[in-house]
């Protein structure tokens, strides 16, 4: 019973999202206050249904009641406490349910945070998450209920994806969702700005934390899901350009450059129509990435099943950009630059190549994702487009990205004389070089040796920042310097919170360069206590053990370590698990020994069941630890950039904005 | 069994419903829809003009500009923002008294970032104290306090004989 009343809970919050978009924007356009007061509350009633169906969900799970297919799907008797939690979103249905939760504690926020404040676009601003949350809840009520039920108990559940039974794989979708659905928050800020006009900074100041924060999820979703594939699947590697991974990748390099291109619109009131369509981009790639994991039409790992909602979709997709573009194309006059940009030596010019690049790479990736999609559609052929092409696209991007990264910060606004341009570039363009010709003389391949000189150029960029920046505020202040450094980023938090963002993302790109280029690989069967050597390492297989637990059993294989000098590093435990329900489908525990120089990283592939003897891949993998250095250093930075700054009470300005409005009233 | 669902979903269902109707019935909360005026956006931009004008100082003290563009660019910011200051008092006369004290926040704020102190004036004048607007500095036009002895944008010393021809209206 309760599972019916979850269903038309979901009808009730579609009915009252429809009136929600209506209220806002007819309240919006005719300034009607108890209308706007209604969208308001609009958002929170469908917030608290949402909520309160997620909840009846996550009951039927936690009390196995397998008389709901979805919990019948993806769930078990066995299933661990926590994994049944987890599978309201390992599954399509609630997954659905679940982007639709955070939509709307996005929304709430959002909503609370504003009632009293941009009153003139918050209308919109609600209409449009509105809509987006309405759109899900048709999936909801339409498509895919979470709460169908088959009329009979069956006596267990079919279980959870035992790829998803991982500690990873359940934190890995919640940070992604929550990186993917926030952004639909600036998306709404800009077409509250359209529709209300008030196109001057406002929204871009507005949206500048509301990206950092989605944007800062969603690179921590996609390093944690790298991390996932590194550990669970077993390949050796962390990424490998599979559309799905493409899918939340996209609205990242979309939203990196929508965050640096809006600073310039801050400072110089350019690039207006380009933010505006660079937000809009990203949200579509967000609903198209949703579309692409939750359709089945592109083939992945993450096979969630293929289904109906292909055509909501699309239908969805297709109505939202012709309205974005009708109303961009209407607004285009309010749209004006202020400024020109005066030369190409300018930190603004500089901004625009990143921000060409980052769409270069959208669409190198976007076109690779879709293509086998096109080529079936157009010669019934799938023409699959893998891993090595998208290296050899979007390397060179990358590589030029980073070397933006070194280049920008060194520029000043406007114009850079060619003097200055000397006195900064020296040293870091020195330390590249010079680090260049000593890893050449060492390993005299070209790709790496300028690859990992770009890195040095950067971090010798921000090292410089840094060190001139407390120069210059010793200068005034006299503080010790380590004072000086705090207070420094302390107080310009977007700035050098930017660059240890940027320290963060040379961290990662060392890690692919040592992947790429040094990593080393080979396939045995070792009997027990016989050795193997690679990359200078020792190997040597000592035993195999299992051990069954309450719904798998867990195999280990036992190696130890040797270092090149024969000395012992300890022992690693590749394993293999067989869940008791899905015994073709066993997963990998991948054997790992972490150290800052190479990771020796072991698979197990097969053995014999005495355990005499069994088959291994080894991979050295050089400098991988850092993509995860990288990945918390990138969230450290961010948080930095996104930390109130002490001395522009940023609140105090919209108070006073108000105040003012009253006086000139 | 049937109609206890039907009850209950029908139950949670008006309460939402009346929930979000409420506001159309009783529209006690008088929501101000007009804080976007020109006005605002106005103060944004010289905001965001005098924000330029502190991270040029910035970025010439760190060396990312000679100190001829550094001049020119600071010159032009700085007119642009008396101009800003100038529409703002157009719009909104009294506004002005407000200004000066985001003024004397900016000038603190500065004083800590990286401006000279012997530019600044004693950090005396805090934005709590009621602040007299009608006065403006002989050299660059911003607005000053009545009790300020030097410009707060400029940093020329404001002597009160100069500052008599200055006095709005």
């Amino acid at each position: 019973m309760i599972f019916d009343v979850g269903y038309l809970i979901l009808v009730t919050a579609l009915l009252l999202a429809v009136f929600g978009v209506i209220a806002g924007f007819w309240g919006g356009r005719q300034r009607h206050p108890s209308l706007v007061d209604s969208s308001f509350h609009a958002v929170y009633a469908v917030a608290a249904l949402v909520l309160l169906a997620a909840s009846i969900l996550w009951y039927g799970l936690l009390t196995d009641k397998f008389q709901v297919n979805y919990v019948w799907n993806h769930s078990e008797k066995a299933l661990p406490t926590f994994y049944k939690f987890s599978a309201l979103w390992g599954g399509q249905a609630g997954s659905l349910l679940f982007w639709t939760l955070i939509l709307s504690v996005y929304s709430v926020i959002v909503a609370t945070m504003f009632r009293r404040k941009q009153l003139g676009q918050m209308p919109f601003v609600n209409a449009v998450l509105l809509i987006t949350s309405g759109f899900f809840l048709t999936l909801l009520v339409f498509a895919e209920n979470p709460f169908k039920q088959s009329g009979f108990l069956p006596p267990d559940g079919q279980g959870l994806n035992p790829l998803l039974q991982n500690y990873w794989m359940v934190i890995h979708p919640v940070m992604l969702y929550t990186g993917y659905v926030g952004l639909a928050v600036p998306f709404a800020f800009a077409m509250g700005a359209l529709f209300s006009k008030n196109l001057g900074n406002q929204w871009v100041r507005t949206v500048r934390r509301w990206t950092l924060i989605p944007w800062v999820f969603l690179g921590a979703g996609i390093l944690m899901g790298s991390q996932w594939a590194y550990m669970e699947l077993g390949w050796g590697g962390y990424w490998a350009w599979d559309p799905v991974e493409n899918a939340s990748f996209l609205p990242w390099l979309t939203a990196t450059a929508f965050l640096h291109s809006i600073i310039i619109q801050e400072r110089r009131g350019i690039l207006k129509v380009w933010n505006v369509a660079l937000i809009a981009c990203t949200y579509f790639l967000v609903i198209l990435g949703t579309f692409t994991t939750r359709s089945g039409i592109i083939e992945s790992v993450h096979s969630f099943a293929r289904s109906s909602v292909g055509i909501y979709f699309l239908v969805f997709l297709s109505i939202s950009i012709i309205t974005f573009l009708w109303l961009l194309f209407d607004r285009l006059p309010l749209l004006r630059s202020e400024n020109e940009i005066d030369s190409v030596s300018s930190r603004e010019s500089a901004f625009l190549v990143n921000n060409w690049l980052f769409t270069g790479l959208a669409f190198s990736t976007l076109w690779g994702t879709f293509f086998p999609m096109f080529s079936e559609i157009l010669t019934g052929r799938r023409i699959s487009v893998n891993a090595p092409w998208f290296n050899k696209v979007n390397g060179p991007l990358f590589l030029l990205l980073l070397l933006m990264m070194g280049v920008g910060p060194l520029l000043g606004w406007r114009r850079t004389s060619a003097e200055v341009m000397r006195k900064q570039f020296t040293w870091p363009v020195l330390g590249a070089v010079l680090f260049a010709g000593i890893f050449a003389y060492f390993s005299p391949r070209l790709y790496p040796t300028i690859g990992l000189s770009v890195c040095v150029l950067v971090i010798g960029t921000i090292i410089q920042e840094f060190v001139r920046g407390v120069i210059a505020r010793r200068a005034v202040t006299n503080e010790n310097p380590v004072a000086a450094l705090f207070s420094l980023t302390r107080r310009n938090g977007q700035r050098y919170g930017g660059y240890i963002v940027h320290l963060a993302i040379v961290m990662i790109g060392v890690a692919v360069i040592g992947n790429t280029f040094y990593q080393s690989t080979t396939n045995v069967n070792l009997r027990k206590d016989q050795s193997v050597s690679l990359a200078g390492y020792t190997l040597t297989f000592t035993g195999l053990e299992s051990e069954h637990t309450s719904n798998r059993t867990e195999f280990s294989a036992h190696v130890a370590v040797f270092g090149p000098k024969g000395q012992s590093l300890g022992t690693v435990s590749p394993g293999r698990n067989i869940y008791d329900k899905t015994p073709d489908q066993p997963t990998s525990e991948v054997g790992l020994r972490m150290s800052p120089g190479d990771d020796i990283y072991v698979v197990l592939n097969g053995w014999q069941d005495d355990g005499s003897s069994a088959t291994f891949t080894i991979f050295i993998n050089p400098l991988t630890v850092w993509m995860w250095i990288g990945g918390i250093v990138l969230v450290l930075g961010t948080l930095i950039c996104i930390w109130p700054n002490p001395a522009r009470k940023e609140e105090r300005m919209p108070a006073q904005a108000g105040a003012l409005a009253d006086t000139a009233a | 069994m049937l109609w206890l669902t039907i009850a209950i979903a029908l139950l949670l269902a008006i309460l939402a419903i009346a929930f979000v109707a409420w506001p159309l019935w009783h529209p006690s909360t008088a929501l101000r829809l007009d804080d976007d005026s020109p006005l605002t956006e106005l103060i944004q931009r010289k905001d965001s003009v005098l924000l330029s004008i502190k991270e040029l100082e910035f970025d010439y003290q760190t060396g990312k500009l000679s100190s001829e563009d550094y001049q020119r660019l600071d010159q032009r910011l700085r007119q642009q923002a008396i101009s800003l200051l100038r529409q703002l008092e157009k719009v909104a006369p009294d506004s002005i008294a407000l200004e000066a004290e985001l003024e004397a926040a900016i000038r603190q704020q500065r004083q800590t970032v990286g401006r000279p102190a012997r530019d600044e004036e004693p950090a005396s004048a805090k934005p709590t104290t009621p602040i007299r607007p009608h006065r403006f500095c002989p050299q660059c036009g911003a607005p000053t306090t009545a009790t300020a002895n030097f410009c707060a944008t400029c940093g020329a010393p404001l002597h009160k004989a100069d500052v008599a021809t200055n006095v709005a209206e």
